[in-house]
């Protein structure tokens, strides 16, 4: 209905979209090189560095750890986390806020901080390097995510319905599975995704507490790219974005019929 | 426990239930806060005790260094460029995002979504390709003829204020378009109406609607910033050097204490930031538009 | 048409994509007159509003306020207020910000800006809010405030799109009394967007009937109510009876199921020839029921049921071969003892009924309410 001056709002906007797309786009050419060296344009083409990737034990088993790491996460950060929203969603106990500080504290923390501490205290238990310590620690990073996707299911679940349920002689565990449940399963889907996607991104604290003998994929690109641009490092990124790129835009399908499905903007 | 209303002062209207001390649904959080108090509450006190272990000699020592003053005085200049530099790109971004409709929204959207989506270290790899000597900007301008050698565009602080623009600009996006798209519609023709220019519409009306997402996004780029590692260990080189990368090397060479002293500084930094902050919007909002 | 129309539109024409939301309307506001567009949703009256306003441009047509071609004016040069039926108050600024909001665009001084203020929130009863924020206060005392922001730097023309829509109907009508004074005293000339009949009745010097992008009719509410020149009016504005039949003649005489019928023939009938679908339009208290033994216009019929309204009672009474009828009548007149099942007679005097063209739809047929 009203015309600010558009030509230029819209030019800028191109801008900054070409801006946030062309990093992640640029890996494409590039890792199809057949040079050791990245080099743009590569003067031949090739997929040996994809090849590379698949057939190195380093990199795969990278890959196998970060996969197991994450869905443990995925996993743990739920069966923590739903209860933690559940609380916040429905107790009035005066120690509420304080545990709301301590759920969101992770994800405002900066990482090299919990890192260093994690360190320390896994040195104490004797856990570094080891599988139980990084889903110990990805899971703390976890599970604000996970709470505050729970949490957004949790707000729009109406406790008549409870009332109603409880009313009609279902005991509280029995209310709990049968009403609140199936209505914060999106958030539990949507929370138990971004924990794994947590973990299994997650380099920082990962730096800290693997070691040669137990590497996450992060780590070992790490280690690939950390002093100069490596060909396979590349290929495996190109994946990683045509993987995430695969989840987004189903996730976004799906979240977009299940709005227009209940007339809810998402 | 049933006396004061002390949960009354709590962020949210919750729903109005018993006024016992320990429901069934407060209990319910008992694991996870155990979990959090062991793995998250406990390991940052301990880096605080570690950082005075044996005495406030780290401290001495980090108030002497020019060098770690340095550091700290470039973490914070960086944070507040990188984040100027982000709300100068995104409010114009999501302005147009929050007004065109259909396929173009669309695009607009996954433009920001897939970048969130994918890890700041890819991304980072990214950039690297993008601005190496022999990358994709350089070598495009050489093939061109602009430029007969490669520009300096890795290893220096530019290289660390572009990569963070780059990778946080999406948590600046996503909190201005989400209060954009709730800006009721009538607002600026009212102004209009009122004998208001659009410019002024636009500043007067419009802009002061979009102020909590605006805080939202400056405290989450901002605080982001400040703790920032991969980018500046990745684009950084000698030059750009910020304080969470000195933390790594420092423990990287075993001096845990002075790591610890330099975490402590950086906690205390980031608290003070949020503590301000939270005055103007909720922290879990803040949080929310992370994903 | 006349050279003294302060607000002129002429020939104005809107479409989006192949819909037409306004099609060639044209109509002339005297200086201080109130007018009322009403009609149905999607009839075309607020596009035309917000065409006056400036947000939406005209196809083809131009508008004209006080002389001046507006047509092309953007709408912050045009000096005109509008109450937007979300009352559209600016949520960072106070009660009395917002009012000063058109002042300090004017660059009033700010003395000026005080006093004028203060003189507006009296007006409107909320001198003691001016320092609250607008989303701590009632939707009929946010309608009041986007009221006096609206009127407080004296536009030419003020403009209301549906302003008591969301409030609930004893608000409504308070409201509309508070509104229609405060135009009246400040002289200002109004238009007016509803959908409520009553609330147009209740306001208006004149009304404006929409339907489907066009004005059927403008006129007072008497003389809407009265002489309707179409089907559409005479249904939309109020109940109505409508019995279904075809010309004979050019006096107004139709031909029904249950024989011929005289009424008043509207100025559309003139020129139409035998045969041509047309209808008689009777008011329910235009019709009184008498014994069937009685003679005078109108049709044999059985009571249906009764409803007992207080002031009156409304009667259903089913005419054979017709279908039913609604009757408004003084309960404590007519016919004593009226029941279910009685055989009775509707009567009218045929100066009552109106002749108009066309025939109803089925839901047109039904009185809006029994």
């Amino acid at each position: 209905m009203t015309r600010w001056s558009k030509v230029p709002l819209v030019a800028v906007a191109a801008l900054v979209g070409l801006f946030l797309a062309l990093p992640t786009f640029v890996l494409v050419p590039l890792s199809f090189t057949d040079e050791r060296t990245l080099r743009f344009p590569p003067d031949s083409y090739s997929v040996r560095w994809y090849r590379n990737f698949f057939e190195s034990p380093q990199w795969l088993d990278a890959a196998a750890h970060s996969l197991a790491v994450g869905l443990s996460t995925a996993a743990l950060s739920t069966v923590l986390g739903v209860p933690i929203a559940m609380s916040l969603a429905r107790s009035r106990h005066r120690l509420l806020p304080l545990v709301n500080v301590l759920v969101i504290g992770p994800a405002l923390v900066p990482p090299v901080i919990v890192a260093i501490g994690m360190f320390g205290v896994l040195a104490e238990l004797d856990l570094n390097r080891s599988f139980p310590g990084l889903v110990a620690a990805h899971t703390v990073l976890a599970l604000p995510v996970v709470v505050i996707a729970v949490l957004a299911s949790a707000r729009t679940l109406d406790v008549t319905v409870e009332r109603a349920a409880a009313s009609l002689g279902a005991s509280p565990v029995r209310v709990f599975v049968h009403t609140v449940l199936p209505a914060i399963a999106p958030g539990v889907v949507i929370g138990a995704l971004y924990g794994f996607v947590t973990s299994w991104d997650e380099l920082v604290v990962s730096l800290f507490i693997t070691g040669p003998t137990y590497q996450t994929l992060p780590v070992q690109m790490w280690n690939q790219v950390r002093n100069t641009a490596d060909p396979t490092a590349v290929a495996v990124s190109t994946m990683l974005i045509t993987l995430s790129t695969i989840v987004l835009v189903t996730a976004y399908l799906v979240t977009r019929a299940r709005s227009d499905r209940k007339r809810r903007p998402l | 426990m049933t006396s004061a209303p002390t949960a009354a002062a709590t962020t949210t209207a919750r729903p109005a239930r018993g006024r016992r001390g320990l429901d069934g649904w407060a209990l319910a959080a008992v694991p996870g806060v155990l979990f959090l108090l062991g793995l998250f509450a406990y390991p940052i006190v301990r880096v605080l005790l570690r950082s005075v272990e044996g005495g406030t000699g780290n401290y001495v020592r980090l108030a002497e260094s020019t060098g770690f003053g340095k550091i700290l005085v470039q973490t914070f200049w960086i944070a507040a460029l990188v984040t100027v530099v982000c709300l100068l790109l995104a409010y114009p971004y999501a302005l147009v995002m929050s007004r065109v409709g259909g396929l173009w929204q669309t695009v607009l959207i996954i433009l920001v979504l897939v970048p969130v989506w994918t890890a700041f270290l890819v991304r980072s790899i990214g950039m690297q390709v993008l601005l190496m000597d022999t990358g994709v900007i350089n070598r495009t301008l050489m093939s061109l003829g602009a430029i007969s050698e490669p520009l300096p565009l890795i290893r220096n602080t530019f290289a660390v204020t572009f990569g963070m623009t780059q990778i946080l600009l999406p948590f600046m996006i996503l909190p201005i378009y989400s209060v954009m798209r709730r800006v009721r519609p009538e607002l600026v023709p009212a102004a209009l109406s009122l004998g208001a220019p659009p410019w002024r519409a636009f500043l007067q009306v419009y802009v002061p609607q979009t102020l909590s997402g605006v805080v939202s996004g400056v405290l989450l780029v901002f605080v982001l910033s400040l703790g920032f590692f991969v980018v500046p260990a990745i684009l950084g080189g000698t030059g750009g050097t910020m304080i969470a990368r000195s933390i790594v090397e420092l423990a990287n060479r075993n001096d845990l204490g002075m790591a610890s002293t330099l975490a402590v500084a950086l906690l205390a930094t980031t608290t003070i930031v949020l503590a301000v902050g939270s005055r103007f919007v909720r922290l879990n909002d803040v949080i929310g538009g992370r994903r | 048409m006349s050279a003294s129309a302060f607000l002129e539109i002429f020939d104005v024409s809107k479409s989006y994509g192949t819909s037409k939301a306004v099609d060639s309307v044209s109509l002339q506001v005297q200086e201080g007159e109130f007018v009322s567009f009403l009609g149905p949703s999607g009839s075309g009256k607020t596009t035309t509003l917000q065409m006056i306003a400036g947000f939406v441009q005209p196809d083809a047509g131009t508008i004209r306020l006080g002389n001046r071609d507006l047509t092309t004016v953007p709408p912050h040069k045009r000096d005109i207020g509008i109450v937007f039926q979300n009352y559209a108050l600016f949520p960072h600024l106070t009660v009395a910000q917002n009012v000063a909001f058109p002042l300090k665009m004017r660059r009033v001084a700010a003395s000026e800006i005080k006093a004028r203020v203060s003189r507006a929130l009296e007006r409107v009863r909320l001198a003691d809010f001016a320092d609250r924020k607008p989303t701590t206060l009632s939707g009929g005392q946010q309608q009041r405030v986007a009221l006096a922001r609206a009127f407080v730097f004296e536009p030419r023309v003020l403009l209301m799109d549906e302003p008591l829509g969301a409030l609930d109907k004893k608000l409504r009508e308070g409201l509309q009394y508070e509104i229609t004074e405060i135009t009246h005293s400040l002289g200002i000339t109004t238009i007016y967007v509803t959908h409520d009949q009553d609330e147009a009745l209740a306001m208006s010097d004149r009304i404006a009937i929409y339907n489907d992008g066009a004005i059927e009719q403008i006129g007072t509410g008497r003389d809407l109510y009265e002489k309707p020149a179409s089907l559409f009016v005479a249904t939309f504005m109020g109940d109505s009876n409508v019995i279904p039949g075809s010309l004979v003649g050019t006096d107004g005489a139709i031909a029904t199921a249950v024989g011929q019928l005289d009424g008043r023939p509207a100025p559309s009938v003139a020129g139409s020839g035998d045969g041509v679908d047309a209808c008689l339009l009777v008011r329910p208290e235009n019709i009184a029921l008498v014994a069937p033994a009685k003679g005078g216009v109108g049709v044999e019929c059985t009571v249906e049921s009764i409803v007992y309204l207080g002031a009156s009672q409304r009667v259903r009474v089913t005419v054979p071969g017709l279908g039913p009828l609604t009757v408004a009548q003084d309960p404590s007149e007519g016919l004593a003892d009226l029941h279910p099942g009685q055989r009775v007679r509707a009567t009218w005097r045929p100066t009552d009924a109106v002749t108009l063209l066309g025939s109803p739809k089925a839901r047109d047929r039904t009185p809006a309410h029994v």
